[in-house]
C-alpha cells in the first residue's frame, strides 16, 4: 500500500485494508461512536505529544531532541485538530483531556522507545488511512483534517523507522504485546473489580453505625505517627 | 555524611528534596521532568535528578522519607467512605483502587526502585510536613523559637486539615488540630469547581477573579463555612469531596448560587470588566475569597492566643493563596509572616527531609534566606545544539542583561533560562518569561497569544528591594522576594501592565539571583521593574531543561529566549 498522504483515496487498496474499511464503516456508524472516537484519537495524540517532550529532555542527542519537539508539536497539533471535530460531533463541550504519559523512554530506552514510537505511527498511519477512505465522501471536511494528520504520520513513520535499530524491534513488538494484553486485561476485570467492591462497600456498611460523628472544631494535641 | 531523601506522591505534585549533611541540596517537582502538570506520580525522575545533583548513589541514602502515613490515610479514606453510605460506593471504589493499588505499598516501591533496605524506609505525618518546611525554612534566625509558630492549611492529609505548631527543643510540635471533613482547603476546591476550574489548580485562577467581584453571596458562604470559637466548620450538605472530589460542591451550592460554570467557556471580559453571567462567578469567587480570608485570620487570632508567638509561618495549599496572605500580614496579629514558595504538597518532600536529616542526627542551619533555586540546571551549550538542529537563530551576546534589558525596553517580550529551576510553583527568575511591566496591550498580548489562558489574570511584577517603596504602598517583605503575597501599587506607578483590578501587584522584591542585575540594568532604560510570568504555556508545567525552554520558544513564540549569554529566537521572526 501507498504511504503517500493521499493514500486514502487510493483506488487499489489491501486485503487488509478492506478488512479496516468494513470494520470502520460499521464501528463509525454506532451511535455517540463518532465523537467518542475522535476524543480517543485526541487523547492519544496529547499522550504522544508529552512522551515526546519527555524524550526530548532526556536523549543525549541534540539532533533527536530537535527531532522529538518537532514529532510533538505535530502531535499536540492534531489533538487540537482532533478534539475540534470531537467537540462538533458532540455538539456541547467535552471532558479535558487526560494529562499523563507512561514514560516509554524511561522504560525502554531509547532505541527500543524508537521502535515502538515507529510501530504507533505505521499502526496509526495505517488507520487513518482506512478513516479518511470512509469519510471522503460522507463528510468531505473531516476527511481533509484527516488527511492533513496522515500526512505529518507518514512522515513521522519514515524518520522513526530510520533511526530505529533493527534488532530493537523485535522487543518493541513484544513490549507493544504485553502493553495491549495488559490494557486488555485491566479492561475486562474492571467490571468484576466493580462488583466485588460495591459487594464490600455493602457488607462493610454496619460498620458505619459504629463511627461517632466526625469531630468539630479544635481538637487537642496528639503525638506524632511517624514510623516505618 | 548523612544523605536523606524525602518525598511527596500520589494525591498531586509530587516531588523529591535531598539533603546531605544537613543542608537542602537539591529539591524537584516531578512535573518540570515528566511534563505532565501537577504529576502525582511516584517521582523517579525527581529523584534521580536530585541524586545526580548532590553527587550521590541511591544506596548511599542513609534515610528516605515519605511525607505522610499511607496507613492512617488509608483509614480516614475507608470511615470517610463508610459515612457516606450507601451515596459513596463510586468514590469507595475508587478510593479502594487507588489505596490498594500504589499508594499503600509506596515505602515497599520506593525501597524497590531505589534499591534501599526497607528498613531506611520512615515516613511522617502530612502536616508535620508541611509544618517543617515553614518552620525550618523561615529566615526568623534572629527569632528565639518560641516566638515562631505555623499555621498548617490545606485540604486534607491523613485526616487533619488545619493545625497549629510550634518549635519545642528543635522539632515541630502540635498544639491542636481540626479534622476532616472540615477544611478550607475543600471549601476552595469547591468553589474553584463551581467556577470551572481543575480542582488542586484553578485555585489561583479564583483569586484572580474575585477582584472582579462584589461580595453579593456572603450570606450564603458564611452559611457553608462558619467560623467561631477560634475555629471553623464546613456545612456538609454543601460540599461532595467525598462523593467526587472533581465536583466537590454540593446541590446546595447550586440552590444558592445558581448553576455553575461550564469549564472552558469563552470568558465574557472586555475593558478590565468581567461582564454579563460571567460577573456572577466573579461574585461568587469574591464572597469566597473574603470568606476565606476572615477564617484564616481567626485561625490566626487563635494561633497567637495558643502559642504566644509573635511571627508566623503558614504552609499547606491554603497558604499558597497570595491575598489571604497579605491580609494576614496587614490585619493579623502576628509582627511578621512568612510562606516559602513551595507550601503545597511539593513542598511536603522538603519538610519530610529536613525531619529525616533530624532524625539522623544532623543539625539544621535554620533561619538563613531560603533559595529556592534547588532544582536541574541548564546547559547553554546543550541549548545551542538542539537549536541548531532546529534552525533557530543563535546568537553568543557579550552583555547578556543588557541586551535582555534593551530588548524589553522595546516592548519585546523574552524568556529567560538561567542555573538552576525553581522549587515551587513561582517563576523567580530562573525559568521566567520577561516584558515591560508597564504596558497593558502588552500584558493582554501575553495573555492570549503566548499564555493563552483567561484574560482577567495578572501578571506580577518583579523590582528591586530598593526601589519598592517608590513603586508600592506595602513595604517588601519576608514573602514579597518568593512572590508568597501581594502588595497595595501606588497611584501613578508605571506598573499598569502588571497591577491587578483591585489595585495591588503579586510583586517579587529583588536583592540577588539572576533578576538583579537585569533590573539594574533596566534602570538605564528609564525602568525600575519587570513583568515576570512563568516559563510555559498553557496547561504545562514550568520548563526545567535546555528542550522544555526552546519548546516553548518554538510553540508560544516569545520573541527570544536567552539561557546565559546564549540568545535563540525563531529564524522568521
Amino acid at each position: 500500500m501507498s504511504v503517500q498522504p493521499n493514500a486514502g483515496d487510493a483506488e487499489e487498496v489491501s486485503l487488509r485494508a478492506r478488512l479496516a474499511d468494513v470494520f470502520y464503516t460499521w464501528s463509525w456508524r454506532l451511535p455517540g461512536r463518532r465523537w467518542r472516537r475522535l476524543f480517543a484519537f485526541a487523547a492519544a495524540e496529547a499522550e504522544s505529544a508529552l512522551e515526546l517532550r519527555y524524550a526530548a529532555a532526556r536523549t543525549e542527542s541534540p539532533e533527536r531532541a530537535a527531532l522529538y519537539l518537532r514529532h510533538a508539536e505535530d502531535e499536540a497539533r492534531h489533538a487540537r485538530i482532533l478534539l475540534h471535530w470531537a467537540r462538533q460531533a458532540r455538539g456541547q463541550s467535552l471532558p479535558d483531556l487526560p494529562r499523563a504519559h507512561a514514560q516509554l523512554f524511561r522504560h525502554l530506552g531509547e532505541n527500543v522507545f524508537l521502535a515502538f514510537v515507529h510501530r504507533g505511527e505505521r499502526r496509526g498511519r495505517r488507520q487513518f488511512e482506512a478513516h479518511v477512505r470512509f469519510f471522503s465522501k460522507r463528510d468531505p471536511r473531516l476527511a481533509a483534517a484527516l488527511r492533513s494528520i496522515l500526512a505529518d504520520e507518514v512522515q513521522h513513520e519514515r524518520y522513526t523507522g530510520e533511526l530505529a535499530e533493527h534488532e530493537c524491534r523485535k522487543q518493541a513488538r513484544r513490549f507493544d504485546v504485553l502493553h495491549r494484553y495488559r490494557r486488555a486485561g485491566a479492561a475486562l476485570t474492571y467490571p468484576l473489580f466493580a462488583g466485588l467492591m460495591a459487594l464490600l462497600y455493602v457488607l462493610a456498611s454496619p460498620l458505619s453505625l459504629l463511627l461517632g460523628r466526625a469531630p468539630r472544631g479544635w481538637q487537642a494535641a496528639r503525638r506524632s505517627t511517624g514510623g516505618d | 555524611m548523612p544523605a536523606v531523601l524525602g518525598v511527596s506522591a500520589h494525591y498531586h505534585d509530587a516531588a523529591a528534596a535531598l539533603v546531605i549533611d544537613g543542608k537542602l541540596v537539591a529539591a524537584q517537582q516531578e512535573e518540570r521532568l515528566s511534563r505532565v502538570k501537577n504529576d502525582p506520580s511516584l517521582p523517579m525522575n525527581a529523584i534521580e535528578a536530585c541524586l545526580t545533583l548532590g553527587e550521590i548513589r541511591s544506596t548511599d541514602l542513609d534515610r528516605v522519607v515519605f511525607y505522610e502515613n499511607p496507613y492512617r490515610k488509608l483509614e480516614r479514606v475507608m470511615v470517610s467512605a463508610l459515612r457516606g453510605f450507601p451515596r459513596g460506593t463510586a468514590f469507595f471504589r475508587r478510593a479502594l483502587r487507588s489505596q490498594l493499588g500504589d499508594k499503600l505499598w509506596v515505602l515497599d516501591d520506593l525501597a524497590a526502585h531505589l534499591g534501599v533496605p526497607r528498613k531506611r524506609m520512615h515516613f511522617v505525618d502530612h502536616h508535620e510536613s508541611h509544618a517543617a518546611s515553614a518552620l525550618f525554612c523561615a529566615p526568623f534566625g534572629d527569632v528565639p523559637h518560641s516566638s515562631i509558630a505555623a499555621l498548617t492549611v490545606d485540604g486534607v492529609g491523613e485526616e487533619e486539615t488545619t493545625a497549629i505548631w510550634r518549635l519545642e527543643d528543635g522539632r515541630p510540635r502540635r498544639l491542636a488540630s481540626i479534622a476532616y471533613p472540615h477544611s478550607l482547603g475543600l471549601f476552595y476546591a469547591a468553589v474553584t469547581a463551581y467556577c470551572g476550574f481543575r480542582v488542586n489548580e484553578g485555585e489561583f485562577k479564583v483569586m484572580g477573579l474575585a477582584a472582579f467581584g462584589e461580595p453579593r453571596y456572603r450570606d450564603a458562604f458564611d452559611h457553608f463555612l462558619q467560623v467561631e470559637g477560634g475555629a471553623f466548620t464546613l456545612d456538609r450538605a454543601a460540599f461532595a469531596d467525598h462523593l467526587d472530589g472533581a465536583r466537590a460542591f454540593g446541590r446546595p451550592f447550586v440552590e444558592a448560587l445558581g448553576e455553575p460554570r461550564t469549564p472552558a467557556q469563552k470568558w465574557n471580559y472586555r475593558g478590565q470588566r468581567i461582564q454579563g453571567e460571567d460577573a456572577r462567578f466573579a461574585d461568587v469567587a469574591r464572597s469566597a475569597q473574603d470568606a476565606l480570608e476572615d477564617a484564616l485570620l481567626t485561625l490566626a487570632e487563635h494561633a497567637r492566643a495558643l502559642t504566644g508567638a509573635t511571627h508566623l509561618v503558614l504552609a499547606g495549599g491554603v497558604a499558597l493563596n497570595s491575598c489571604a496572605n497579605a491580609r494576614l500580614l496587614r490585619e493579623g496579629p502576628f509582627e511578621r509572616v512568612f510562606v516559602q514558595p513551595a507550601a503545597g504538597d511539593a513542598g511536603g518532600a522538603l519538610g519530610a527531609a529536613l525531619l529525616g536529616a533530624q532524625d539522623e542526627g544532623d543539625a539544621l542551619a535554620l533561619g538563613e534566606p531560603f533559595c529556592a533555586d534547588l532544582g536541574v540546571p541548564i546547559r547553554p551549550a546543550t541549548a545551542a545544539a538542539i537549536a541548531d538542529a532546529l534552525g533557530l537563530r543563535t546568537t553568543a551576546v557579550v552583555d547578556p542583561n543588557e541586551t535582555l534589558a534593551a530588548r524589553i525596553a522595546g516592548g519585546d517580550v523574552i524568556a529567560l533560562a538561567r542555573g538552576r529551576c525553581e522549587f515551587g510553583p513561582r517563576a523567580l527568575g530562573h525559568r521566567s518569561l520577561l516584558a515591560r511591566a508597564d504596558d497593558e496591550a502588552l500584558r493582554d498580548r501575553i495573555n492570549a497569544r503566548i499564555k493563552k489562558r483567561e484574560p482577567f489574570r495578572p501578571f506580577a511584577p518583579a523590582m528591586l528591594e530598593s526601589t519598592a517603596p517608590a513603586l508600592l504602598r506595602d513595604a517588601p517583605n519576608d514573602m514579597t522576594p518568593y512572590m508568597t503575597t501581594v502588595c497595595r501599587v501606588r497611584d501613578r506607578s508605571p506598573l499598569q501592565g502588571t497591577t491587578h483590578v483591585d489595585g495591588t501587584a503579586r510583586a517579587q522584591t529583588v536583592q540577588s539571583g539572576p533578576l538583579a542585575p537585569l533590573l539594574r540594568c533596566m534602570e538605564s532604560h528609564g525602568l525600575h521593574s519587570v513583568l515576570n510570568t512563568s516559563l510555559n504555556g498553557p496547561g504545562e508545567p514550568l520548563a526545567a531543561t535546555e528542550a522544555d525552554a526552546i519548546d516553548v520558544l518554538i510553540r508560544h513564540k516569545p520573541d527570544g529566549l536567552l539561557i546565559d549569554d546564549l540568545l535563540i529566537e525563531r529564524p522568521n521572526r
